[in-house]
């Protein structure tokens, strides 16, 4: 033992890590889809606002919902940034090839979502958060550990425990 | 990887030999070595795992190119 320790004294060994930069693996896409549907809600609102001769309270309102739409599109599109980036791997573009098309596609409804108030848009948006949200569940392999660390053979364990079931 | 490596362990690796599930390998991702334990071999395929799953990070399959080699020994 000693004799190796002097030898990595001499030729010094490289480090190695058993974790990526954060050790979390954790991916959801929750966050993703209240946002999209909260600048679906944004738009909604907007457009029914009076734009003729609006109150004090309207253009309030107005500013306000302009707002909420900007900060939750940008969320939206950080939350598929970081799906396409850190969750999506190799095996899963075999199985989903438009992988890549989708997500950007996505990406691009949110930027229009904050230039835009757009029905349509709005609802596009949802339809590709959506559809990037099936692409997860589909490949989602739950954590099986339960508490201890033992390993459950059963992936819906940690869901069933955290809803009461 | 805890308990079978800890922080500051030093681990010699010999880069010949087949390796089968439940190896623990020393691979490269970008410019950083990786250690983890062989859960599978599919396809020529190497799905790695850490000892502990809900701290590890998930990794996707590696390569063989991408192995530096097999844990044979810690110190």
């Amino acid at each position: 033992m000693n004799l190796l320790h002097f030898v990595d004294k001499v030729f010094k060994p490289s480090p190695i890590f058993a974790h990526c930069d954060v050790p979390c693996g954790i991916y959801e896409t929750n966050t993703m889809l209240i946002a999209a549907h909260t600048v679906q809600r944004m738009v909604e609102v907007i457009l029914a606002l009076p734009m003729d001769k609006p109150s004090l309270k309207d253009r309030n309102s107005f500013i306000r919902c302009v707002r909420v739409k900007e900060e939750h599109a940008q969320i939206c599109k950080e939350q598929l940034m970081i799906l396409w980036a850190d969750f999506f791997k190799a095996e899963h573009l075999e199985k989903f090839p438009d992988l890549h098309d989708k997500v950007w596609k996505a990406m691009k409804l949110c930027s229009e979502n904050k230039q835009n108030v757009d029905a349509k848009l709005a609802a596009d948006l949802e339809k590709a958060v959506g559809e990037v949200h099936e692409m997860v569940e589909q490949v989602k392999v739950e954590p099986k550990e339960d508490h201890t660390g033992a390993i459950s053979d059963n992936p819906d364990a940690p869901k069933k425990k955290l809803l009461g079931a | 990887m805890f308990p079978a490596y800890k922080p500051g362990d030093h681990v010699l690796t010999f880069n010949w030999g087949y390796i089968k599930a439940g190896d623990v390998i020393a691979f490269d991702v970008g410019l950083k070595h990786f250690i983890k334990r062989v859960e599978r071999v599919r396809s020529g395929l190497y799905y790695v795992y850490g000892d502990n799953r809900r701290e590890s990070a998930k990794m996707g399959p590696i390569k063989k190119e991408q192995i530096v080699g097999k844990v044979v020994f810690r110190y």
